[in-house]
């Protein structure tokens, strides 16, 4: 069971010597857009250049991992803009999983999550979004 | 001052493994996307499907930045802050720093000057039904006192 942490709206703010820093307020509701109101009543000299409005969910259960993390699975999607790439990476992929892209014989359990990320409209920064599942490879990668 | 909000959102999610080592991933996806969505139980639910590792929790950020941002005040610094303490429904006090308060609204006893229409705006904002909390999700009601401190906050950098 996944549960929600209060939302937080954290701003970060430059003064005259570069130096940068960061301050969190927590709000009611996560804000999906800018929160002008606070931001421009903020009693500072500093300038204001980026606001992140964030939740985190806690998973209740205490869950123990298995496998070893530094193992990752990653996907390759193309979008439908030439040169704009998806990348997944997902730490310690399962032995099914594995076989699978050693193999390249991909089974339902590798497709099926292909496809639940396709159909999640996943995007990569730029806001391109998959459409078509490219290659999976397996690396080693400190986390 | 123009605040763009990128075209996504990035939901991480932090995984276990065996060895107790904690990792993260983190996928981008439309910013319209809510943490209510089916759709973030579906890719969790579809992560865990394919990883040993166990997943202790994800967050959601939406993130905006200002593509013209304004320059910093002459001589503010980061580090000079004013302690805003409010208290919450629940009977609580809660305190937020604001980096480099205005140098104008510090008084000579280092106090915050509460009669500064600066100050009583962002003192409304904060205290708006519904505007902010705490960590608890106790609402902030009213403003209790205001000064300044200072605290490091960042790495020792030059200022020219």
């Amino acid at each position: 069971m996944y549960i929600p942490r209060t939302p937080s709206l954290t701003i970060t703010l430059v003064d005259s010597s570069k130096s940068s820093t960061r301050v969190s307020f927590h709000t009611p509701e996560i804000y999906t857009g800018a929160q002008h109101a606070l931001i421009n009543s903020l009693p500072t000299d500093a300038a204001i250049t980026k606001q992140i409005a964030s939740q985190v969910f806690i998973n209740m259960s205490l869950p123990t991992g298995n496998g070893n993390g530094e193992n990752k699975l990653i996907l390759v999607f193309e979008t439908a803009t030439i040169d704009q790439y998806v990348l997944v990476c997902v730490p310690a992929p399962n032995q099914i999983i594995v076989n699978d892209v050693e193999n390249n014989n991909f089974d339902i359990e590798l497709t099926s999550f292909i496809n639940t990320l396709i159909n999640s409209n996943i995007c990569n920064p730029y806001g391109y979004t998959a459409t078509v599942f490219l290659s999976a490879h397996l690396a080693v990668a400190s986390f | 001052m123009a605040w763009i909000q990128k075209p996504t959102c990035t939901i991480t999610f932090t995984f276990l493994d065996v060895s107790g080592s904690k990792g993260a991933m983190s996928l981008d996806l439309p910013a319209a996307t809510l943490p209510s969505n089916a759709i973030v139980a579906a890719l969790r639910a579809a992560i865990e499907n394919v990883t040993d590792c166990a997943i202790v929790s994800y967050s959601l950020a939406y993130t905006s930045i200002d593509n013209a941002a304004p320059v910093p005040g002459a001589g503010s610094r980061v580090e000079r802050k004013g302690a805003f303490k409010y208290l919450t429904e629940a009977g609580k006090t809660v305190t937020y720093n604001v980096p480099s308060v205005a140098a104008t609204i510090v008084l000579p006893t280092g106090m915050i000057d509460t009669s500064d229409a600066g100050v009583i705006a962002f003192n409304t904002a904060m205290t708006a039904l519904s505007g902010f909390c705490d960590s608890n999700g106790s609402d902030l009601t009213s403003f209790v006192t205001a000064y300044e401190v200072f605290r490091r906050t960042s790495k020792n950098q030059s200022a020219v």
